[in-house]
């Protein structure tokens, strides 16, 4: 273990995903708890189908790829529903009752407009996912906006003024440290990333990219990570990945690559920060967050041309790395030296990110199967469950449930008595 | 349906048998207008559920944002209502058209069609500022918010047109839905004074043909919805109002008879029966009339056939099979008559306290009481109750009925009762 790597609950403690809450596990952001894939939930299920072990499965209104946020017996999710046709679309923020299904209120956050540019076929207007922290919701819509409600949804504050022109729609979820909620702003031009004050949804600081990319979108969520004491935002883009200090927005050190339109979360473990590139081949790389200025030559641990996905983000799990290609390829490499332990087809074309769970590896194509594999060096499939309908979004997980947005209905998959 | 078009249909039908019949035999049916594919509350669908409970039978259940007693319609897998929203950052009601998925209950979109200003007045308790029901004809959706407007959108939610230049006072709040008639969407605009009858033309919404309705009774307000027929040739608008039921001819609005009344705050939609048309004549004290429909002039004296005061409703609206006419009077007393002479079968409380129209599915009598107990009848001119259903949740709103599944809407839920999806 490296000199510079804090126990991840001293990061939690120190700027505030709040996890205190005792009877369950929430799963209050993208990629959860530590938004890693992460869960520590206990008596997940393992098998399941369109019609057993499905506690409830309740329809969701209009059309949204934003994955399932949890916290305070509270799912949470985003919509777009179509207004009129063509690109009107109201932008909405929904919860539902987690152990029932039932839903709890619907608040149109920002209310059709004409100005929504079209979306990626597999995209949609309301793909950044919510983040729950404490008694705040905050949801994201890309160049849409931003907002911020409480428990009962009504909105605290809304932000619109942090515009760009999306290339293919939005993605990048929003993430929060140190009271900013960072998301990326890479449209079509003049590419940046931004944070705002996430109690009054007022701009805290925007920085451009570094990158002379010609393709400059990119859909990426950034992942902050403890550096020697300190707080990095790692934020993969088009052309490159950089480090900024959460504070001001300064850039710490970038790494350079051919990649655009970036997507998976980077994950770190081992000293090392696992990110992927992009299209059009997707690179797994391993960089040492410790460097400054372009660190492309000096801090590169090791690099994958094979595995990575475009799409899914990447899952650690101690010294594996577990990299799902977006055509359902698993990889299982050493995290430590990238050197390949497996690749083995294990599911249908996906976008959804792999979750880590009561021990198993839980994958989602995009047809809705849903496969279990084990975890460690060896390739061992558990469990193949249909729920026949289109699945993009990914997992969220709290004991005993597993928790799936397909493309019309949230499921609750429980083992039923 | 007029004569050319069914017999276009036929032939078109003759043709159509050898090379569609394999996948359009078992195309479930539709429900696409207030009261049916005939406006008069038949269905041909089959296997439709007679028992469910809130828990039981229960295909899906989702809330529908807003309020609104419209009554949902059905076309192919769309299920469209309408419903008074409130927006979220201002007090005003936005009136919107809403398409769900049939087979999911998934809301596809919610388009707003007209905004209504916060100081609109409350319509009366048992209204909302979206009761009349859409209607859906040839892959187009009109719906219709009374004297805030009427308006036709496509089936994926786009507005084609919009029509608020027909003003008047309502009293109570809207509630008649336009019937279609040869390409124009004829309804009634009974409201505090000066009512009228009008026709619009439902490729662009302009006016064919607005005429008064010459009322000289006091209270004007009425909610009737109209009904088409065609009888000895002549084609007729049968169109209900305060002090009076009116025939129009659809073309350009002529009044060609009318029968006059006591009764004000009209609401049922008339049926037909050979040569007679049934209309109860609303408040206070509600009266079943059978009027024969080839009169000229006023036909008060000449062309009422009976007259029925005990068992008529207020608001239901009436279900003619074979020769008999049943009446589910507002307090939940079912009657069924002889249609010729008006003569009482029988008169049985079948339910409680009723505003929806009974329903004609798959040889049983559909009725849904105000808090939401679905009761089943069997036809006949003996009373025999087959099922209580309690939904126990209020229903104003009327069935939505297809193969295997009937529809129905809460003051706050959209309930598919029966099978999952439509065989």
């Amino acid at each position: 273990m490296s000199r510079f790597t804090l126990p991840w609950f001293l990061l939690l403690v120190a700027h505030g995903i709040t996890a205190a809450h005792a009877s369950t596990h929430p799963w209050p952001q993208f990629r959860g708890p530590r938004g890693d894939g992460v869960s520590t939930a206990a008596s997940i299920p393992l098998s399941w189908s369109a019609t057993s072990n499905v506690a409830w499965k309740t329809p969701v209104p209009g059309r949204g790829w934003s994955s399932p946020v949890l916290a305070h017996n509270r799912i949470v999710l985003t919509s777009a529903l179509p207004a009129g046709g063509s690109n009107q679309v109201a932008l909405l923020a929904l919860a539902f009752d987690a152990a029932s299904g039932k839903p709890v209120w619907q608040t149109t956050v920002f209310p059709p407009s004409t100005n929504a540019s079209p979306v990626h076929a597999k995209n949609s207007h309301a793909s950044p996912t919510p983040l729950i922290d404490g008694d705040k919701i905050y949801v994201h819509f890309g160049p849409q906006g931003t907002a911020c409600l409480d428990l009962e949804g009504r909105i605290l504050w809304t932000n619109n003024s942090i515009s760009f022109d999306p290339k293919h729609g939005n993605g990048g979820s929003p993430i929060l440290v140190d009271g900013r909620l960072v998301f990326t702003c890479d449209g079509t031009e003049d590419p940046f990333i931004a944070a705002l004050n996430a109690a009054t949804g007022e701009l805290a600081w925007r920085t451009p990219r570094q990158a002379t990319a010609s393709r400059k979108f990119s859909f990426g969520t950034p992942t902050a990570i403890p550096v020697k004491g300190g707080v990095q935002v790692i934020s993969p883009a088009s052309g490159c990945a950089a480090a900024y200090d959460p504070a001001d927005g300064r850039e710490l050190w970038r790494v350079r690559h051919d990649g655009y339109s970036v997507i998976p979360k980077p994950v770190f473990g081992n000293g090392l920060v696992y990110l992927g590139t992009g299209f059009n081949t997707p690179i797994a790389l391993a960089i040492r967050p410790d460097g400054s200025g372009d660190v492309t030559d000096s801090h590169t641990e090791w690099s994958l041309k094979r595995g990575a996905g475009q799409t899914p983000s990447f899952l650690l799990d101690g010294d594996e790395l577990f990299l799902l290609a977006d055509n359902g390829v698993l990889t299982c490499a050493n995290a430590r030296t990238g050197e390949i332990h497996y690749q083995e087809r294990a599911c249908g074309q996906s976008s959804a990110s792999p979750v880590l769970a009561d021990g198993r590896i839980y994958l989602l194509d995009e047809q809705g199967l849903g496969v279990v594999v084990s975890r460690g060096k060896e390739f061992k499939k558990l469990a193949e469950n249909p729920i026949g309908e289109r699945t993009l979004a990914s997992y969220a997980v709290t004991d005993g449930t597993l928790f799936i947005r397909s493309e019309s209905h949230l499921y609750s998959i429980r083992s039923q008595p | 349906m007029t004569c050319s078009r069914l017999l276009g249909a036929a032939i078109l039908g003759l043709a159509w048998v050898g090379a569609w019949m394999p996948v359009q035999a078992h195309a479930a049916p539709d429900w696409p207008q207030f009261r049916g594919p005939t406006g008069d509350g038949q269905s041909t669908a089959k296997n439709v559920p007679t028992r469910w409970s809130p828990t039981e039978n229960v295909a899906w259940k989702v809330s529908v944002p807003g309020r609104g007693w419209s009554s949902p319609v059905l076309v192919g897998k769309r299920l469209v209502l309408t419903s008074a929203v409130t927006r979220s950052d201002s007090s005003d009601l936005q009136l919107s058209a809403l398409c769900l998925d049939a087979d999911t209950g998934k809301l596809l979109w919610q388009t707003p069609v007209f905004t209504q200003g916060g100081e609109a007045p409350a319509p009366h308790r048992k209204n909302s500022h979206a009761s009349p029901t859409p209607l859906i004809e040839d892959g187009r959706i009109y719906v219709h918010f009374g004297h805030m407007g009427t308006a036709a959108l496509d089936l994926e939610g786009k507005v084609l047109w919009r029509n608020d230049t027909l003003k008047y006072a309502p009293v109570h709040g809207n509630g008649g839905t336009p019937i279609l008639v040869n390409g124009d969407l004829i309804f009634s605009c009974d409201g505090g004074t000066d009512p009228f009858v009008v026709a619009l033309k439902a490729s662009d919404g302009s006016v064919r043909w607005k005429v008064d309705r010459h009322s000289t009774f006091p209270r004007t307000f009425s909610f009737a919805t109209a009904a088409y027929t065609e009888f000895k040739g002549r084609k007729q608008i049968i169109s209900p109002a305060s002090g009076f039921v009116a025939s129009y001819d659809p073309k350009d609005g002529k009044e060609l008879w009318r029968a006059r009344y006591g009764g004000w705050s009209v609401i049922a939609k008339p049926v037909f029966l050979d040569d007679l048309t049934f209309i109860s004549t609303g408040y206070e004290a509600p009266t079943v009339i059978a009027v024969r429909m080839d009169g000229t002039g006023d036909v008060t004296d000449s062309h009422i056939a009976w007259t029925l005061r005990r068992g008529a409703p207020n608001t239901p609206s009436f279900l003619i099979l074979g020769q008999e006419l049943y009446l589910l009077a507002d307090n939940g007393v079912l009657s069924c008559v002889d249609a010729k002479t008006g003569t009482a079968h029988y008169q049985e409380r079948a339910c409680g306290q009723s505003s929806a129209s009974p329903v004609f599915a798959d040889g049983r009598i559909y009725l849904l009481d105000e808090q939401g107990l679905g009761v089943v009848v069997a036809p006949g001119k003996e009373f025999k109750k087959l099922a209580e259903n309690d939904l126990k949740e209020r229903t104003l709103a009327s069935y939505a009925v297809t193969d295997g599944a009937l529809f129905i809407r809460s003051e706050e839920n959209l309930f598919r009762i029966g099978s999952t999806t439509t065989p």
